[in-house]
């Protein structure tokens, strides 16, 4: 039997379709992928658009908040934080004079106290009715913690009295 | 033929490079952008906030003009010498001690250590390091000089330590007199440098200060002035004013 081709179509239109149908996926993908881009583009743009305005407004609420009536703020608040260091302190003076009545000895006195704060330091003068008064004076101040680097600097004999002048520093750690 | 076959793969393989390296790219572009709006976002919400704390607190220093007072009358804005003369004068009267100098001194103002004892620890109270060292308190001193019992000069220190406004003992020097017509006379002279604080009125507004995040002052510090510092400061009563001839007494 003899085969009789019955199709009206050559070949070679057959064959051109596919080619178009890839074009017109190119097509499709160019357009597809255009389109994705241009969609971000105009978002990053929207984006930073709306970005740039926060920012204006934020950056006119922040001055807003250091003009006026708010400086008065930040002066109450660092005035009452640098008060609230300072209220109540310990008075060097005062308490250095209690320990001073508290560690004096029977048969001596002093003559002159001198406080000096930046060195943290005193400086005392003071009689007694003999040598070994003297030498319990000293200790004494010795024996009290609040004091440290007790020294003797002189002692001398006038009208059957001893003088004495000690330097003694306030002990940081205990207070 | 050949480009038959291969055109489906080539549109594919350029899809995905394009894809890869334009897009993806601009994609991580939009989404930094995006980080960064939401970031302004949330800052622009804190202003808000902080502009309803600030506005809270300027309500409340308003109505608290009192504690306003007390404050500024422990630290003042200025050196206010003349309050100083008048109230250490009153103290010491008051005391019964004979003032011998009561004298500013005048010299390059010093600083008063914060915090010697807590170094390196936070100020209490959320002042932070800028706006303290944007006003540092600094001390002006005045000379003093006073004759009186041991227990008078105490109570007198004692006293200073209580006056509602902060001041420190800078140098003390107490000596006996001696009195040769009355040797039981156990006079003392004292001569004592005294540092008063003032801080200059603070200008610099920081907007990351801890006060506009908690949105609240630390009033307990008010009490504490009131509980520690008893000693009256009275105010100056100028009274009557006015002459014809100012050389005259």
């Amino acid at each position: 039997m003899v085969n009789i081709n019955l199709s009206t179509t050559s070949e070679s239109q057959k064959n051109a379709f596919p080619l178009k149908k890839s074009m017109i996926y190119l097509v499709i993908i160019a357009v597809v992928w255009l389109g994705v881009y241009g969609g971000i583009f105009l978002y990053q743009g929207i984006l930073e658009k709306k970005t740039e305005m926060i920012n204006s407004e934020k950056l006119s609420k922040e001055n807003a908040i250091r003009e006026g009536n708010n400086k008065d703020i930040f002066d109450f608040q660092v005035r009452l934080s640098l008060a609230d260091s300072l209220v109540g302190k310990k008075s060097d003076v005062l308490e250095s004079l209690e320990k001073i009545q508290a560690a004096a000895v029977e048969g001596s006195h002093l003559l002159s106290y001198e406080y000096d704060k930046e060195t943290n330091s005193l400086a005392m003068k003071g009689e007694a009715v003999n040598y070994n008064t003297v030498a319990r004076q000293i200790l004494n101040f010795k024996k009290s913690e609040y004091f440290s680097n007790v020294e003797v600097v002189d002692l001398s004999s006038k009208d059957g009295k001893i003088g004495f002048s000690i330097k003694a520093t306030i002990n940081q750690n205990i207070k | 033929m050949k480009l038959k076959i291969l055109i489906t793969p080539v549109v594919i393989i350029i899809a995905v490079i394009a894809t890869a390296g334009i897009i993806l790219p601009k994609a991580f572009e939009a989404k930094d952008v995006l980080e960064k709006q939401k970031k302004s976002q949330q800052d622009l919400t804190q202003a808000s906030d902080k502009i309803d704390k600030a506005n809270r607190l300027s309500q409340e220093l308003a109505v608290n003009t009192e504690k306003q007072n007390i404050l500024l009358r422990y630290i003042p804005v200025d050196k206010q010498e003349e309050g100083l003369i008048n109230n250490l004068d009153a103290i010491a009267s008051a005391e019964g001690l004979a003032i011998v100098k009561l004298s500013p001194v005048t010299k390059a103002a010093s600083t008063v250590s914060i915090a010697p004892e807590n170094s390196g620890e936070d100020i209490p109270g959320g002042a932070d390091s800028s706006q303290l060292s944007a006003g540092k308190i600094k001390t002006t001193d005045v000379d003093v000089t006073v004759i009186g019992s041991y227990e008078k000069t105490k109570s007198f220190l004692e006293k200073l330590k209580g006056m509602q406004r902060f001041n420190e003992v800078v140098s003390l020097e107490i000596s006996k007199m001696v009195n040769t017509d009355n040797p039981d006379q156990n006079n003392l002279q004292t001569k004592m440098v005294l540092g008063f604080g003032y801080l200059d009125r603070v200008t610099v507004a920081s907007i990351n200060s801890e006060i506009l995040n908690s949105g609240k002052f630390n009033i307990s510090t008010i009490e504490k002035i009131k509980n520690s510092a008893k000693t009256g400061f009275s105010e100056i009563n100028i009274g009557q004013t006015g002459k014809t001839n100012p050389f005259i007494p």
